[in-house]
């Protein structure tokens, strides 16, 4: 920071700690503008345009930038293609794969990891764990807070992760019209935020436990790049939605999904009004769906919040950075861990270079 | 209308009887309950304890209950020492640590029953104990206010409770526990306390606390009972060897600069871990402690003369190695007695040092540079308070 020179350091240092409202107030008039770039700072989690670490989420989310990636790219085969592609690739060098099995418990003897048990009940011994589940799961699930110390267990409990993002997937019959967007255009981000008090508003309601009434979203169509994701003619369209507290009042079931989907598909008719006469499957995975499907805690896609303060030496929090653990031979690698989630895969390589490092001590 | 002063001290069960007996006024805050500091004279009240029966007011002790099928494993992820080992009916003096085995504070551990236990404890921890029950099947209660304390302590306390009715308390080994019938309830008698003699703690409910006392100074008015205060009570534990929290270590939770916080070893009390259970507090610390060496060395010291050696800066030669914590002259040892914290070289028993001593005598101060040496154990350490059954004087 300090090759930043005195004056950009002192403006990064303050607008890092401020919220991207102010900063946005402070350098745009566009309210259109405005309001995208606050989506941006806040996409995946608990906080609006006027919460703190925004700047810093917005940030963060450049940080490909840096290798030369500008905006989102769309993957070829879909998100999927993305692990498949690295499996692939783990396996020519000789690594063997089980899946379909999850893991159930992380074997400990004392305070050294020794394995792993799966749901199925068979025992696999190791002299290293390294989990990319996130660390809350990895703690409370596999390892139980009982086998580690006090100090420990209360960080882990102290890690904030309650996601805000639901995904609603649709299946429809053909392309639908959005007014004044040409095919081409409907290939980009569509995002339905016409001003930072619409995003503030809807997060609003998820402080007090509520779906936003007027939910913020993200939407994309990616099978106008990829025609292999849908059948001929057939597309898929992907939404962010935000609000939808992992914490919602009284729980998520049946009924208030499917009253917040139809809201939801509502909401992105009013831009398209040929959607709902297309739509031929869909469904919306709340926090809890997420957390139950993909056993992330809170449905925090970034597996812990992207913060000031769970970040660098306190991610995924202090005492178990550098991917090693206060359980010897057990190590994290996922998006709970620096540099954190997006589908980059720094945290595991950071890991693994980590515990090639540390030889036979890990 | 109360004023407010009379409410600003919570008073213990047994503030009636206390106020009776005190005599000279001296009262002093025991963690927000107001207690006696002495009765009458400090002196007569140690002696009573070495020589007959001394009962000091232990209500403000913190005390927590846990209970539920979780509660032994809590515990001993808690503590130090290894509760599987301490069975029902018995209890176990232990310490807790922090994650980096610094020692938050020491107490004592009663079995009350299955999955049923009490902890008595220096410094209130509510908070660490909520936070070390994450993922225990354990409740976990604070009693204090629910149990009133006596300490019955020396020679003839148990020949008192004899007087008393309770037949049998002679075969109650140390560290046991038993209970006795007591006006349609119970009282529980622990043969436990902290004064290195034959002793008792005795633990009833609020309501019965008056009676409780009243029964008591009948049964030994001819043994010569008599109730003691903060500054005797201190006298006897530095004759017997206790450490005191918050006097010679600060607990970790409440010290606030670096390094000032101990270890079990770095006070002597390396014999209350147990590395052979499951995980617990402070384990890897501790573990890497016993590896790589402790920075401090607790340590008793004879020191020469009867000047006690307070806040007296310790030497070898002309370098400054230590502090003393706790000092006095101990009347029944007839030792001069300091406990420090020392660099860990020179913690052996045998080692020589010097005491910085700085004494008033009508405003003249004088320097005395007192010749110590380390010493093995507590300086008051009589058979009969092992002695089962417990001896009748």
């Amino acid at each position: 920071m300090k090759m930043l020179g005195k004056d950009d350091m002192s403006d990064l240092m303050r607008l890092a700690l401020i919220n991207i409202y102010d900063v946005m107030e402070e350098n745009f008039d566009n309210e259109l503008l405005k309001a995208a770039i606050s989506l941006d700072s806040l996409l995946g989690s608990h906080m609006g345009p006027r919460s703190p670490n925004t700047v810093y989420g917005y940030l963060y989310r450049r940080m490909g930038d840096i290798y030369g990636f500008r905006g989102p790219s769309v993957v070829k085969g879909g998100m999927g293609a993305v692990g498949e592609a690295m499996a692939k690739a783990a396996r020519a060098s000789g690594v063997d794969i089980e899946v379909g099995t999850a893991v159930s418990k992380i074997n400990i003897d004392i305070d050294r990891a020794t394995g792993v048990t799966l749901a199925d009940g068979q025992v696999i011994n190791a002299g290293l764990v390294v989990s990319n589940a996130d660390p809350k799961t990895t703690f409370n699930k596999l390892v139980g807070l009982t086998n580690i110390e006090t100090g420990v267990a209360r960080r882990v409990k102290a890690v904030r992760m309650k996601g805000d993002a639901a995904k609603l997937h649709i299946a429809l019959d053909s392309l639908p019209t959005f007014a004044g967007l040409s095919e081409q255009q409907m290939g980009q981000r569509l995002l339905i935020a016409p001003t930072m008090n619409y995003i503030e508003k809807a997060f609003n309601h998820s402080k007090y436990g509520e779906y936003s009434a007027a939910p913020a979203m993200d939407i994309s169509i990616p099978t106008i790049h990829d025609t292999s994701l849908a059948p001929e003619g057939k597309h898929v369209m992907s939404v962010i939605v935000q609000f939808a507290p992992y914490g919602l009042e009284g729980g998520w079931n049946d009924e208030n999904k499917e009253v917040f989907k139809q809201l939801v598909i509502d909401r992105i008719a009013d831009y398209a009004p040929d959607l709902k006469d297309k739509i031929v499957a869909s469904e919306l995975l709340t926090p809890a769906d997420l957390e139950e499907r993909f056993h992330i805690h809170g449905g925090h896609w970034h597996h812990g919040e992207i913060s000031l303060d769970q970040i660098l030496t306190m991610r995924p929090f202090p005492g178990a950075s550098q991917y090693g653990t206060s359980v010897d031979g057990l190590f994290l690698c996922g998006a709970g861990t620096h540099p954190g989630g997006g589908v980059m895969g720094l945290a595991g390589h950071n890991a693994a270079k980590e515990i090639i490092k540390r030889g036979k001590s890990a | 209308m109360i004023p407010h002063n009379e409410t600003m001290m919570l008073k213990t069960p047994f503030y009636s009887r206390c106020l009776a007996a005190c005599e000279i006024n001296m009262w002093e805050d025991w963690k927000g309950y107001t207690t006696p500091q002495a009765y009458t004279s400090v002196e007569q009240e140690y002696f009573a304890v070495r020589s007959n029966t001394g009962v000091f007011d232990i209500s403000p002790m913190i005390k927590y209950r846990f209970t539920g099928p979780d509660a032994g494993a809590y515990l001993n992820r808690l503590v130090t020492r290894d509760i599987r080992k301490i069975g029902v009916g018995r209890v176990a003096y232990t310490v807790w640590c922090d994650d980096n085995g610094q020692v938050m504070d020491d107490g004592t551990i009663f079995h009350l029953a299955e999955n049923d236990y009490r902890l008595c404890a220096y410094a209130r921890c509510l908070d660490w104990l909520m936070w070390s029950a994450e993922g225990f099947d354990v409740t976990i209660v604070d009693e204090t206010a629910e149990v009133a304390a006596l300490a019955v302590q020396g020679p003839t306390s148990c020949a008192i409770f004899k007087n008393m009715g309770f037949e049998g308390i002679e075969n109650l080994k140390p560290f046991g526990l038993t209970r006795f019938p007591f006006e349609g309830s119970e009282v529980m008698i622990s043969r436990t306390g902290f004064t290195g003699d034959l002793g008792y703690e005795i633990w009833v409910d609020p309501s019965l606390a008056e009676t409780f006392w009243d029964r008591l100074f009948e049964a030994g008015k001819h043994r010569e009972i008599r109730p003691i205060g903060g500054f005797a009570l201190d006298m006897l534990r530095t004759e017997a060897g206790f450490v005191q929290a918050g006097v010679d270590f600060i607990p970790a939770e409440e010290s606030i600069r670096t390094g000032r916080s101990r270890s079990p070893f770095e006070l002597g009390l390396g014999w209350l871990v147990s590395f052979d259970k499951p995980v617990f507090n402070g384990r890897k610390a501790l573990l890497k402690e016993q590896k790589e060496g402790s920075r401090y060395a607790f340590v008793y010291l004879d020191v020469e003369g009867n000047k006690p050696a307070e806040y007296a800066f310790i030497y070898d030669g002309d370098k400054q190695v230590g502090t003393v914590t706790t000092a006095a002259w101990c009347p029944t040892a007839k030792t001069n007695v300091a406990f420090a914290q020392v660099d860990a070289k020179y913690g052996k028993p045998g080692q020589a040092l010097v005491a910085e001593i700085y004494y008033e005598r009508e405003l003249k101060w004088t320097r005395v540079m007192a010749k110590c040496t380390v010493i093995e154990g507590a300086v008051f350490n009589p058979p009969r308070k092992r002695q089962t059954p417990a001896a009748d004087f």
